[in-house]
């Protein structure tokens, strides 16, 4: 790729580069970069971890330290517990969704013979991206509502599912939650994967097009094998995701009803800016930051430089 | 501001030159293309359905909106988008201020940083590029709280900086990391000559440097635009006074303020989910790019 050719190739040139201008030019070039990072980024990463270490209560009110108590506290909070359960449920159908559907719409996106129906559907995918989730999520709240869209749905086929509302009902409020935003199809995965089909040397589907393999054979057996870098980026990127995310919660269900929604993410929102718990906030916060970090490395090690999949 | 490439071939989009494929792709049958077209305009369909469903309602009155809740309902009350405007126009106004801000101040810092990190040689350049980049690994989860203790302190609650610091201190970091990158990639000549005219280390800056990553500035703009419109969380709990309100927050107050009344709510998503629209209706090809580099994200 002709940036990873930038990032290696100075070497050779460097010795050209010039020094003429005075040192503490250059880095007054740098400093605003470096002190916003250092006040903004660095100071509260570092004050998290040990404010997740205090009984902070508010800002303002004196704490002190406690060391791990706070750790110790969530573990064995119910509530919590059941958040992590409900943030793996849907993390497991995040990267289901993710990984298949993205896919499966590049494909379907590539294999049409016009550029400008490619180029179009893309085009309309993207603009999805731009709608603000919240009023996304806003609309599908009344969708899943009680006598909602799904309900005029279901009774319109005849099926007998009239309900008290599916993010009401205990039992599928987190189905409800994992529902919303269907069919998952505008997102960045679909870039990834029609990036990675537009890499494929077509010899090798002209090649397959000889031995009769098509449509979904040629799918499973030839560009899924192909595009794996691509499968393992989309896994790691929707698992990330929706290990943070926490906007339906935000905005529709509050964690309920009772907690049969919640998770961690939510949990430290409420325990920071609702319950008075900033403590306790931060520590649910290193904790997803230790499982994003294990992810992060994760990917950095197994799956290739997501640079890899360039702009088009 | 077509929405199609003038050309489909080698599509040179900021520097990266990637080889699109021009010809048909062997393995399908007319008919089958038929079937995935219908395929993917249902699911354009349906991946829009929530906001055909708001627009439909924003006409609506509560009667309509009761009698026939998900059809087009005559006549159309176009005075819901009055009502709405007339609440939300303010927040659209902050969140112009704060975006703008925000994003003369990442471009100002990360511009900056990047030429000072891509073209020049001094001590310790490797290790404050490492410590900036390191920053993507950070999750906005772990921050949230401490920031909020941080922009406290600062007395920021309730004001704009409080978003525009964080912003510009969450943005610059993957902006830098573009922008050095191309900068490294600018051929060496045109500053030796300049040098050589005696050009001092901003006229390389300004006059050389920043006009030739135009095109990778434009994509980092989108991208931060796209992000800082839609921001709900962030500026909800670091703005409560109404007048100060961004967008989102502002959104989500009138959602409470109009739970009952359907039309202008709807009207009010509808409203605030257009700007961006538009501008992507002038920059659909840096948007497309800037959206791909997104990819880059973790």
């Amino acid at each position: 790729m002709a940036q990873e050719a930038a990032y290696s190739a100075p070497p050779a040139k460097s010795r050209k580069r010039s020094n003429r201008q005075p040192l503490w030019l250059i880095y007054l070039f740098i400093f605003p970069a470096i002190a916003l990072a250092l006040v903004f980024d660095y100071y509260p990463a570092i004050s998290g971890l040990y404010l997740s270490t205090t009984n902070t209560m508010e800002v303002g009110i004196p704490a002190h330290w406690i060391g791990l108590a706070n750790y110790v506290s969530l573990f064995t909070n119910p509530i919590f517990l059941a958040s992590l359960w409900h943030m793996a449920v849907l993390a497991a159908i995040g990267i289901a969704i993710g990984t298949v559907v993205p896919f499966l719409v590049a494909e379907m996106i590539f294999n049409l013979g016009s550029a400008r129906w490619r180029y179009a559907y893309r085009v309309i995918f993207l603009l999805k991206m731009l709608i603000p989730g919240m009023v996304v999520v806003e609309v599908w709240g009344i969708i899943l509502a009680t006598n909602g869209v799904l309900d005029h749905l279901f009774k319109w086929v005849g099926l007998p599912w009239s309900h008290i509302g599916w993010l009401v009902d205990p039992h599928t409020a987190l189905a409800a939650v994992a529902f919303i935003g269907f069919p998952w199809v505008a997102g960045i995965g679909i870039l990834i994967y029609y990036a990675g089909l537009v890499g494929v040397n077509p010899e090798i589907w002209d090649a397959a097009s000889v031995d009769g393999s098509r449509g979904f054979h040629r799918m499973r057996t030839i560009d899924l094998p192909l595009v794996m870098g691509q499968v393992k980026l989309t896994i790691i990127l929707s698992a990330i995701g929706s290990f943070q995310g926490y906007f339906a919660q935000f905005l529709l269900t509050q964690g309920g009803p009772g907690f049969a929604t919640m998770v961690p993410g939510y949990y430290m929102y409420l325990n920071a800016f609702q319950y008075g718990q900033m403590g306790m906030a931060s520590a649910i916060g290193v904790f997803l930051f230790l499982v994003i970090l294990a992810l992060t490395i994760v990917n950095m090690k197994f799956v290739r430089s997501s640079q890899d999949y360039a702009v088009e | 501001m077509s929405l199609w490439p003038a050309k489909v071939a080698d599509v040179k989009t900021a520097g990266v030159t990637v080889r699109t494929t021009t010809r048909e792709v062997a393995g399908v049958r007319p008919h089958v293309k038929w079937l995935v077209h219908t395929g993917l305009l249902i699911l354009a369909f349906l991946e829009f359905y929530p906001m055909i469903l708001a627009l439909l309602m924003s006409f609506k009155t509560n009667t309509q909106y009761v009698l026939h809740p998900y059809s087009l309902t005559f006549p159309l009350h176009f005075s819901n988008y009055v009502e709405a405007f007339r609440v939300i126009w303010r927040y659209m106004l902050n969140s112009v201020a704060v975006v703008s801000m925000s994003l003369v101040g990442t471009l100002t810092v990360s511009t900056l940083g990047g030429f000072a990190l891509g073209r020049y040689r001094f001590p310790g350049r490797e290790v404050l590029y490492y410590m900036l980049i390191a920053l993507m690994m950070v999750p906005g989860v772990l921050t949230m709280v401490p920031q909020f203790v941080l922009i406290s302190h600062f007395h920021m609650v309730n004001t704009w900086w409080g978003l525009v610091f964080p912003y510009i201190a969450g943005g610059e970091i993957f902006s830098i990391f573009l922008l050095r990158q191309f900068m490294m990639g600018l051929s060496q000549e045109l500053f030796d000559a300049a040098q050589v005219d005696g050009a001092t280390m901003w006229q390389e800056f300004w006059n050389i440097a920043l006009p030739s990553v135009r095109p990778i500035i434009a994509v980092i703009a989108v991208n931060h635009i796209v992000g800082w419109w839609n921001d709900l969380i962030w500026p909800s709990i670091v703005l409560t006074n109404p007048k100060w309100m961004t967008l989102m927050p502002g959104l989500y107050s009138f959602t409470g303020q109009y739970e009952t009344n359907i039309g202008p709510l709807m009207a009010g998503y509808v409203i605030g989910s257009i700007p961006l629209v538009i501008m992507f209706l002038f920059t659909s090809r840096m948007f497309v790019e800037g959206m791909n580099s997104g990819a880059f994200k973790l």
